[in-house]
C-alpha cells in the first residue's frame, strides 16, 4: 500500500477544501498543522500534520483515511494525483488493517531488552510469547 | 450535598471552593434546578478514568514508533516508544483545545466528551502522558 508524506496530506486538506488553523493568541503552540473541514451532514473533520519530515505507516494511514479523513485510499490518491476532490458517502469507510500492539506490552517488552527493531510487524499475540520467553529468561 | 442559590454561592464562593475541596459536591442553580457543580477534580478524573478508559495502539515500523488513540482520533509519532508518547500526549492536549471551541457539537465528534474531559483535568503535558499511558515511564527508552 502507498504511503504518504506530510506534504501529500497538506495537498489533500488543499484538493478538498479544508481549513487550516491559525496559532492565535491564547492557543496552544503545536508543532503540528492543524487542518479542519465541516461536511454538509454536520461531521467536523480534523488532521493535524507534522511540520517536519517523515512519512506515515500502513495501519497508521488506515486510520487517517478512516477516522480522520473518511475518504478511501483512492480517493486519497486521486485528490493527490489529479486534484479531484472526493465525494463521500455517509456512511465512513471499511474499519481500517493492521494489528496494533497494547502501548503497556510494547513498553515491556523494551523494557526487557528486545530491541525496538524486533517488534515491528509482531502480532499481539506473538509479543505476548516474546514476553513470556524473556521472562523466563530472568 | 449543599444546594446554594445563585447569589448566595457568589457571596460565598470562597466556602463552596473549601468544602468541594474536601469532596462534598456543590450544587448550584436558580430556583430549585441544580445548573452547575463545583466538585473536587481528583474525585471528577478518578471517576471519569472507570468509565473512558484510553487503549492506545502500537504500530513499530522500520523507520519509527507510531501510536494511534482510537478514543481520540489522534496519533503520536517519533523514533523511540518514549517519543511517539510524548507527541501523542501533546496531540491529544491539541485536540481538547480543538474539541471545546469547534468541534463539541459535531455529531461524529460530541462521543469523545468524557476523554476529551480527562484530557482536560490533567492539563499538561507529563500528566496527560500519564492518563493515556499509566504511570510506568518510558525514560529508560530516551
Amino acid at each position: 500500500m502507498r504511503v504518504p508524506r506530510p506534504s501529500d496530506l497538506r495537498r489533500f486538506c488543499v484538493v478538498d477544501g479544508w481549513e487550516r488553523v491559525a496559532d492565535s493568541p491564547g492557543r496552544r503552540v503545536s508543532k503540528h498543522e492543524v487542518w479542519t473541514k465541516r461536511l454538509p451532514d454536520g461531521r467536523a473533520l480534523r488532521t493535524a500534520i507534522p511540520t517536519g519530515r517523515g512519512s506515515y505507516g500502513v495501519p497508521l494511514f488506515a486510520r487517517l483515511l478512516n477516522s480522520q479523513l473518511h475518504v478511501t485510499a483512492t480517493q486519497f490518491w486521486r485528490a493527490v494525483d489529479q486534484g479531484e476532490p472526493p465525494q463521500r458517502p455517509g456512511v465512513q469507510s471499511p474499519r481500517p488493517q493492521g494489528t496494533p500492539l497494547p502501548f503497556a506490552l510494547a513498553e515491556r517488552l523494551l523494557a526487557a531488552g528486545l530491541p525496538q527493531s524486533e517488534l515491528a510487524g509482531l502480532s499481539e499475540a506473538d509479543a505476548e510469547r516474546r514476553m513470556e520467553e524473556l521472562e523466563g529468561r530472568q | 450535598m449543599v444546594r446554594w442559590q445563585m447569589s448566595e454561592a457568589r457571596k460565598d464562593f470562597s466556602t463552596l471552593v473549601e468544602r468541594a475541596s474536601r469532596g462534598e459536591w456543590q450544587l448550584v442553580g436558580r430556583r430549585a434546578r441544580a445548573e452547575v457543580v463545583l466538585a473536587d477534580a481528583a474525585e471528577i478524573a478518578e471517576l471519569l478514568a472507570a468509565a473512558f478508559p484510553f487503549a492506545p495502539e502500537v504500530f513499530v515500523e522500520k523507520t519509527g514508533v507510531e501510536i494511534w488513540l482510537p478514543e481520540l482520533e489522534v496519533y503520536g509519532q517519533g523514533s523511540t516508544l518514549a517519543e511517539a508518547k510524548d507527541d501523542l500526549a501533546e496531540a491529544a492536549l491539541d485536540f481538547a483545545d480543538s474539541w471545546e471551541t469547534e468541534l463539541r457539537a459535531a455529531p461524529n465528534q460530541r462521543h469523545k466528551s468524557g476523554h476529551v474531559r480527562r484530557v482536560q483535568l490533567a492539563h499538561d503535558q507529563a500528566r496527560v502522558a500519564e492518563v493515556l499511558f499509566g504511570s510506568t515511564p518510558v525514560d529508560s527508552q530516551r
